[in-house]
This record gives structure tokens, C-alpha cells and sequence, in this order.
């Protein structure tokens, strides 16, 4: 087995609310092995962007941990460091590509000012030099280094601003990146060319990462291992090539199953129905259940666990060898 | 039928002294049977959004004719004209910025149908909770309730209900599931597709998904669209299955494989530049000449015409290497 | 650069039409201080001819001129940089007058407005970081209260409190009269002296507004995504408060550049009560004495304050937010 690169441990967050603590996170644990690229996936609300946001202890308010270990390789619980050291830790050692670039940075300032201000912050003492290293990369994303940096972020267009994001998270050469939806609301070209960039990246400085994202097919293409997140939860993690052909989670099958295909029948896809539910105190049962094909008394009973039906392979089901009565893809 | 001929929309955009005129749409015929699907895919910036609100009636052309039912709409407005005109609704893409957020939902269906006088006053609430009934809502549930009350679904289906309530015989939606999580996507095209069936709608069905596109118009036709221009256009599955032109090929080959299928497009076909050119500066020749990985010499010369890809199919594309390409490169 | 000539323009056929407007509008109060004068020297025994000449030696008009001739006799002066000269203090230059009263009114509610802002800033960006506690409670009501009381209020209870209870503070005039005028230390430190009071009295009444406005521009600020981002990004806490303070700014800079132009009008209340002066005091003397001159000159220069102060507020916003510019 290779080395993990971080490990979340127990991981839950809450969010108060007026009817109570919200969880959004509910005792997840995953493991994300140096070099390899972890999917995430889920509906949105699911949770998967308060994982990120909890990796790098940034979880916004009224949203807090409660507990779990965010273990970093070499560098111990990231929940049990000072503030300073936290504050040093985000960005030198891991960064994010987030979904809408130019949303995340201060819309007042020049990229480079930014970048200026990025070096101020980690204390890094040549900042001209970090100007050259973004135009470095931006060079090798194929952006026009001089002009991005005299951009303000509204004057990015689509494609760029997810390259300029991608360009700032490795300006500080973090070990890991998380990408927090970076193709959602791209069109299919920029969303492949950015797809290709994380390939790039990944193949070429042996990044490690974690992509969320609620599109399957995406996930398909980057990622090594994938997570299934539902309420909170995960229900199920397998290796990417695992997850897609043989799905044992009824809500795996069925977000596969909710992908509009190129080949066969059209019609053979079908939505999923209903929301996912939003927890409240102590639950009973499978939260799944309510949208479940295959429910049963059990279901309503008890709360599956995670549980290896292979290696590498888990899943959070009491029903995991029910027939769908369609093959799967 | 819905239908536009050799439409053009010019836009003024300023810059510093003088305002300099760009082409969003240009020269596009389409046409839509009632009860028909229409499909126009295309990356954002390639003027489908601007052809959706001119097919809609919300945007007047700069040049060309837009008629429902034979009726020329884009005429300076008669009464005859308006009521036709009424005909066509256009469902947003943002179901945030249809709603007016200080009115109940009911408030909201009830606008259009007083003015333009679709039911008498004492059958308005009944009104309300059919088109509510019939976009899959419980009318008690959400009639007295404000769109941030909603759920995302929920506002999804009001928008529809709204689009509804004067009765219209085609629908031109823009986007109208990029905003749903894919999982629940199919559930809101099933609607309009059931809504479709059952009222009899012709539907233009704007996206960038082909996924999308397949699902909603598998017996109906594809428009693709690029900077302005229909570049190619067809039956569903042939376009799908067998693309001419190559932006058509290089839009399904950035699919990612497992939505595409596994024997889909063996030869990735990747384009020359990801950067979609402005529109202040398009080129002299073939608007995607200089993405094109298979152009030539004489693409950069004159720009091709929409032709027949073979005697045989209803298949157009306006490129010069049709020959060329339409063969060997599919599977 | 042509949007900014263009706006200019704007303004400067709006301070036209203003100034056309209260022209007329003046001539329309009653209580004419010339017929009156007029009048009075007929009873004099004058001849009308003389009595008109009297009049226009007195006032620099002719009082039995059709107003529509005066209009365009003012017009005339205006452009060449003629105010004409006041009827109550006889023979003094409107403009003199206006140069005397302006920096006093200038100096007071810039002071104030200055002050007023920095501290509804510093306030409402701490209350929006510390939303739904008790600082929050605190010091939104407090600022609410602030906010509805009109600053004659805070003014007289200034007034009663530190000049009369507690002797603390100068009242009446804005030096003392005994120390010559002039860029020397005594002078400066007692405008210092007499303008405390009146500029906390614009204060007290104009940081609850601030306060409000910042907090929920603030509260926006902070629930934008480059917030999060620059937790996220490692930036430490001077820098991200840098941020929130910018852009909660925004939102503000068109009020606070309105106030500027309202300013002139804004201390009516505050300089009759401290008897300063400045503007205020001057414009409202002139109404009550129907000095026309004066009157028409100060009602001018206070709309043309908004005017241009809109203007400016148009043409500045678009070089702080580079969302704007071009």
C-alpha cells in the first residue's frame, strides 16, 4: 500500500440552525494516497464542499467541526495545530481550484496585487519572484502570463478564470489541491481543456487530489478512487473503474443511471426523484431509503455502515446484491 | 410551425469613442412543426441564447422574419401579430430572475392572466392550480408561497407553470436543466417532454449538452450553432452519430467517455485552440478555420454555405471538406 | 472620457435650470424688501424717478423692470462672475459675503462628515463581523437611535449640557473675536476650541447612518466567495479585514460623496444654534430678511453643491470599482 497523503478521520460538522444542529458531514473517513486523485461525488448539499472546506480547517459559519482528525502526512492533525501554523499550512501545502475563479478573488485587485498579497502572507520573501513563477505557469496553461496578471478578476473570460484559479493554487507548489467543482458551469470545450490541464499537472509535479464534483462522467475521467457522498455520508468508495462497471449503492446505480447517454436507448436513463433529506438530531434508518427501489423493514431499522465487499471496495447498503433488472454500464 | 428566416441580430458595443457593431446571430433559418423538437447546441457566446429570445418574440431581429403559424411576428406589432406572438414562451434558465421575489407564486400566474384575459376573474385561483397541477405541483403547497420559499425544483417547474398560463403552442427553453444537479436533470426534461406530449408544444430546447439534446429531441432535429452560424443541422441520432462538420465532431469528442459510451468516437478530435474567438474579430473565411484541426488553404478564403451532406439524409453542414471529413472519422 | 464631458454637461444645464427656477421662485415669496423700500421713498415725497434711481444706487436694481429683464440682466452678471450685491448689508458683494461664510461651513461639516464617516465605518464593519451577539445588539440600536434623532436635538442638549451646566465649551461664534485672524497657533487653536461642539453635535447625529450602511454592506462582503477564498489562501487576518473594509466601502461612496454636496445646506440648524458664520447661517438671515441677492446666490450654490457633487460621485465611482471602468 502506498503512502496516504491525508487522511480524514471521523470527520463531523455542523451547521446551527433554527431547528437545530444541522449535520452536513457525518462521520466521514477517507484516505487520499500521495499521487492519486480522489472523486467526491454527490447531489449538491450532499456535503462534499464542507469536506474540502473541513480539510483545510476553513469550514465558513454558522458551520463548525465537532470532531474528527484531518491527519497530513509529515505534518500531523491539521485540527490540533496554532492558528499561525494553520494559516501557513492552507495554500503552502494545500490549495484549491474552486468552482467559480473569479468569484473568489477580491474583485478590487489586480491578479498580481493578489499574488503580491499571497506573498505577504507566507511570508515569502522575494515576491517578484513569485510573480514569475505565475507567469511561468501561466505560460505552460497556455494563458497570456503579462495580461492575466494585469487582469482584474471580471475581466477573465470563462475558460481563462478556471486556468488563472488552477494557476494560483499551484503558485505556492502545495502537495495536494482540492478541486471544488472546477468544470461546472463550463461548456464541454473549456471543460475538457481544463480537464487536460489537471491531467498535466497531475502527471508531470505527481500532485495529489481531490475532485468534487456531482458530474459521474467527469470523475470518470480524473480519478483514481471515488467516494459517493449522500446526507453526509459516504456510502460508498471503490476504485474509479470498479465504481462505474459494477455500482453496488443503490444511489451509486442510480446517479449512474441518471447520466443522458450518445449510444442506446435514450430512454433507458432515468432521473432520480426527490431531495436528500436535511439531518436534524439522531437519525434511524438509511437516509437513502425514502428514494430507495429496494427498501425494506431493514432499511428503517438500523443505519448501514461501510462495509469491504472487495478490496477497496465499500459500501454503506443492507441491499448491495439486489438485481437492478438493467445491466449496468 | 415556429419558424426564422435568414435572421441577423447585431449588437452596438462601445468602445471609448465609437460603438463598434458585432454579429450575435447571422443568417439563421430553423424551423420547428408544431409538436416538434428542436434541439440548438452550442458553446456560450455562439449566439443560441440570442436566436432562443428572437424565436421567442422578446428580442426583435435586425434582419429576417420570425413566423408562428405563418404568422409574421417580427412585424411591427398588430393585434393579430401579438396574439400570435403570444404563442411562443420563453422558460429562462434562471428561475431566480423570472420570479418576481415580493410575489406569491399566485400572484405571479395570475399576472398573465388577467392581462391577457385567459380565464374571467372568478376562475383564476382554478387556473393557477391547473398549470401548478400540470408542471407536477401541489398547488395548495406552494400558491401562497414567495419563490425563496422553494426548492430549486420547485422554482424550476413555477417558471414553467408561468410559461404556461397564457396557453402557448411552443416553448423555447434555454438552458432550462444546466442549473439542476445531473441527477435530477432527466426528471425536469421528462416533465417537459410529458408537458410537450400532452399539450401539443412544439419545444426549442437550447443547451450545451448533446446528452441533453438526445434525451429531449431523439425524434427531432439538431441545430448546432457556432459564433452566430448554424454549422450544421439535422436529425437527432444522424448529427449525433455521424457529424459533418468538424466542430460538430470536436464538441462530441470532448464528451467525456462514459457519457458518451464506450464505442463512441474511437478518434479523439481535439481542436486547435480552446479559446473561442471574440466576435469583434471573427475571421474573413470559415468562422472555425483557425480552431479547425483538419482546415485548409481555402477554408480561410470564403465562407462556406449549409449544404446537404448526401442525397440520401436531411443532414446540412456549412464547411468545404464535408467530403472529406463525413467519412472515416466516425466508427 | 466622453460619458464624463457628456455628464458634465448634464450638471451644468441642471445648475441652469436650478438657478432659473429659484429666480422665479424667490420673486414669487411675499414680502419684497425693494417694493417695500420703493414704497417708502415715494412716501418720502421722492419722485418715482428718483425714488427708482435711489433703488438702483441702493440695491442694483430698478424696481419698476420686467422681472423677465431682470432674469437675463442676472444671467448676464452671473456668467461674468457677478453675484450683485446684498440689500441688507447694503452695498456689500454677494460673493464677498459668500467667500466669508464658506470656509467656517466647509470646515465644520467636512470635520464632521469626516469623523462621523471613519467611526460609522470602523462600527459597522466590527458590529457585521460580530453579527447576532451582543456587540451587534448594542450598537445597532444605539446607532438606530443616533439615526432618528435630528442633529438640532443632540445640538441643543450639546448646547444646554457644555455651555450652560458644565461651561466646558465656548458658545456662540466659531473664534474668539479678541485674537487677530490669522495662520497663528492662538487663532487655530481656538477654532479648534469653538468648533468642538457644533462638529460633535453633526457627528452624533450622522455616524448612525454610516454605521447601518457599512454593517450591511459589511455583512454582504462577508458572505461573498473571495472571503472564504482568502481563509482559504492563507491570508492573514490585516489583510482579509483590508479586503471586507474596500469593498464594504464601495456601496458608501456615493452617499458620502452626495453628503459632500449636501453639506453646505446640512448645517442650517447646527450654525444658527452655535451662531457660526457660515452658510447656513448666511442663507438663512437672507430668507428671513428677503435679501434676494443673497438668497439667490446661496440657494444656487447649494444645489449646484449636489449637482456636481453627483457628478462627481458618478465619474469618481467608476475609478474606485474597476468592475465599472471600461
Amino acid at each position: 500500500m502506498s503512502e496516504v497523503a491525508v487522511a480524514v478521520d471521523d470527520l463531523v460538522v455542523e451547521f446551527s440552525s433554527d431547528e437545530g444542529p444541522v449535520r452536513a458531514v457525518d462521520r466521514v473517513n477517507l484516505q487520499l494516497e500521495r499521487g492519486k486523485i480522489l472523486g467526491l461525488i454527490g447531489e449538491s448539499g450532499c456535503g462534499k464542499t464542507t469536506v474540502a472546506h473541513a480539510m483545510l480547517n476553513a469550514v465558513a459559519e454558522p458551520g463548525r467541526i465537532v470532531r474528527g482528525r484531518i491527519h497530513y502526512a509529515g505534518h500531523g492533525d491539521l485540527l490540533g495545530m496554532s492558528e499561525e501554523a494553520q494559516r501557513l499550512f492552507r495554500w503552502q501545502h494545500v490549495s484549491v481550484v474552486f468552482q467559480a475563479s473569479q468569484n473568489t478573488l477580491n474583485p478590487l485587485q489586480r491578479i498580481e496585487a493578489q499574488i503580491r498579497e499571497l506573498a505577504r502572507a507566507h511570508r515569502i520573501s522575494n515576491p517578484n519572484a513569485l510573480v514569475g513563477r505565475a507567469r511561468e505557469i501561466c505560460d505552460r496553461l497556455r494563458l497570456d502570463g503579462r495580461r492575466m496578471l494585469d487582469a482584474y478578476p471580471h475581466q477573465l473570460s470563462g475558460g481563462m478564470r478556471q486556468r488563472v484559479g488552477i494557476m494560483l493554487a499551484l503558485l505556492l507548489q502545495p502537495e495536494i489541491i482540492l478541486f471544488d467543482e472546477p468544470t461546472t458551469a463550463l461548456d464541454s470545450l473549456s471543460q475538457e481543456s481544463v480537464l487536460r490541464i489537471i491531467e498535466e499537472i497531475h502527471a508531470k509535479e505527481g500532485i495529489s487530489g481531490v475532485f468534487i464534483t456531482h458530474d459521474l462522467g467527469i470523475v470518470a475521467e480524473v480519478a483514481d478512487v471515488v467516494a459517493v457522498m449522500y446526507a453526509g455520508r459516504i456510502v460508498e468508495t471503490a476504485p474509479t473503474g470498479t465504481l462505474f462497471n459494477a455500482p453496488r449503492h443503490p444511489y451509486s446505480r442510480a446517479l449512474l443511471n441518471a447520466l443522458p447517454r450518445l449510444t442506446g436507448d435514450p430512454r433507458a436513463a432515468k432521473g432520480l426523484t426527490g431531495a436528500p433529506p436535511k439531518v436534524v438530531g439522531e437519525v434511524a434508518g438509511c437516509l437513502f431509503r425514502e428514494r430507495c427501489r429496494f427498501q425494506t423493514a431493514q432499511c428503517k431499522m438500523a443505519e448501514p455502515v461501510l462495509t469491504s465487499v472487495d478490496a477497496d471496495h465499500r459500501v454503506a447498503c443492507f441491499k448491495i446484491n439486489e438485481e437492478d433488472g438493467r445491466a449496468s454500464v | 410551425m415556429l419558424a426564422c428566416d435568414q435572421v441577423v441580430k447585431r449588437f452596438a458595443i462601445r468602445r471609448g469613442w465609437r460603438a463598434q457593431l458585432v454579429t450575435a446571430v447571422n443568417q439563421v433559418s430553423i424551423s420547428v412543426p408544431a409538436a416538434q423538437v428542436l434541439c440548438i447546441v452550442g458553446e456560450s457566446g455562439c449566439g443560441k441564447t440570442t436566436l432562443g429570445k428572437m424565436l421567442a418574440g422578446v428580442l426583435p431581429p435586425t434582419e429576417g422574419s420570425v413566423t408562428v403559424d405563418g404568422v409574421e411576428v417580427s412585424a411591427r406589432r398588430t393585434a393579430e401579430r401579438e396574439r400570435a406572438a403570444l404563442k411562443v414562451q420563453l422558460v429562462h434558465q434562471d428561475p431566480f430572475s423570472t420570479l418576481n421575489p415580493v410575489h406569491t407564486i399566485g400572484e405571479e400566474l395570475s399576472l398573465p392572466l388577467i392581462h391577457h384575459r385567459i380565464v374571467p376573474k372568478s376562475h383564476l385561483r382554478e387556473e393557477c392550480e391547473r398549470l401548478l397541477t400540470l408542471t407536477g405541483l401541489n398547488p395548495k403547497a406552494v400558491l401562497d408561497k414567495y419563490p425563496h420559499e422553494l426548492s430549486g425544483g420547485q422554482r424550476q417547474r413555477a417558471v414553467l407553470a408561468l410559461a404556461l398560463s397564457v396557453r402557448p403552442r411552443y416553448l423555447v427553453a434555454d438552458e432550462a436543466v444546466s442549473m439542476v444537479d445531473v441527477s435530477s436533470r432527466l426528471i425536469m426534461l421528462d416533465l417537459f417532454l410529458e408537458i410537450a406530449s400532452t399539450q401539443d408544444l412544439g419545444l426549442v430546447f437550447i443547451t450545451h449538452d448533446f446528452g441533453v439534446a438526445r434525451y429531449v429531441g431523439y425524434e427531432g432535429t439538431i441545430t448546432v450553432m457556432y459564433l452566430g452560424r448554424v454549422v450544421e443541422q439535422g436529425p437527432t441520432e444522424q448529427v449525433i452519430h455521424h457529424p459533418c462538420h468538424p466542430y460538430t465532431q470536436v464538441l462530441l469528442s470532448s464528451i467525456p467517455a462514459l457519457q458518451a459510451g464506450r464505442d463512441f468516437m474511437p478518434q479523439k478530435i481535439v481542436p486547435r485552440s480552446f479559446e473561442v474567438p471574440s466576435l469583434e474579430h471573427l475571421p474573413v473565411g470559415c468562422v472555425f478555420e483557425p480552431r479547425c484541426p483538419f482546415a485548409t488553404e481555402a477554408c480561410s478564403q470564403s465562407a462556406p454555405q449549409l449544404r446537404a451532406t448526401d442525397k440520401a439524409s436531411s443532414q446540412q453542414a456549412a464547411c468545404l471538406l464535408v467530403e472529406a471529413t463525413s467519412t472515416g472519422v466516425v466508427g | 472620457m466622453m460619458r464624463t464631458i457628456r455628464r458634465f454637461g448634464v450638471a451644468v444645464v441642471m445648475i441652469w435650470m436650478v438657478t432659473t427656477l429659484t429666480f422665479f421662485l424667490i420673486r414669487l415669496m411675499p414680502g419684497n424688501p425693494i417694493a417695500t423700500a420703493y414704497q417708502t421713498l415715494l412716501q418720502q415725497g421722492m419722485t418715482a424717478q428718483q425714488a427708482a434711481v435711489q433703488i438702483h444706487i441702493l440695491y442694483d436694481v430698478y424696481p419698476n423692470q420686467p422681472v423677465l429683464t431682470q432674469y437675463f440682466v442676472y444671467l448676464w452678471n452671473l456668467v461674468h462672475g457677478n453675484l450683485g450685491t446684498s440689500i441688507v448689508y447694503t452695498g456689500r458683494p454677494v460673493l464677498g459675503l459668500i467667500l466669508a461664510a464658506a470656509p467656517w461651513t466647509l470646515l465644520l461639516v467636512s470635520m464632521g462628515l469626516l469623523i462621523s464617516f471613519v467611526i460609522g465605518l470602523l462600527l459597522g464593519v466590527i458590529v457585521a463581523i460580530h453579527r447576532d451577539t451582543w456587540i451587534d445588539n448594542l450598537t445597532s440600536q444605539v446607532a438606530s437611535v443616533f439615526h432618528g434623532v435630528p442633529n438640532y436635538i443632540t445640538g441643543f442638549i450639546f448646547l444646554y449640557f457644555f455651555t450652560v451646566m458644565w461651561p466646558w465649551f465656548p458658545f456662540g461664534n466659531i473664534y474668539n473675536p479678541s485674537i487677530a485672524v490669522g495662520l497663528t497657533f492662538p487663532f487655530v487653536a481656538s477654532v479648534a476650541y469653538h468648533a468642538v461642539l457644533p462638529v460633535a453635535a453633526y457627528v452624533f447625529g450622522a455616524f448612525g447612518g454610516w454605521t447601518l450602511s457599512t454593517k450591511s454592506a459589511a455583512m454582504a462582503v462577508l458572505g461573498d466567495d473571495f472571503m472564504m477564498a482568502d481563509k482559504i489562501r492563507g491570508l492573514t487576518s490585516a489583510q482579509r479585514l483590508d479586503h471586507l473594509v474596500n469593498n464594504s466601502i464601495l456601496p458608501l461612496f456615493t452617499g458620502f460623496v452626495l453628503s459632500l454636496g449636501f453639506m453646505f445646506g446640512g448645517s442650517v440648524f447646527i450654525e444658527s444654534m452655535f451662531s457660526i458664520p457660515g452658510l447656513g447661517y448666511l442663507v438663512q438671515s437672507a430668507t428671513t430678511q428677503r435679501d434676494y441677492p443673497v438668497m439667490q446666490a446661496t440657494f444656487m450654490l447649494l444645489s449646484a453643491a449636489v449637482i456636481l457633487a453627483n457628478f462627481a460621485a458618478d465619474t469618481l465611482y467608476s475609478r474606485i470599482d474597476p468592475r465599472i471602468r471600461n
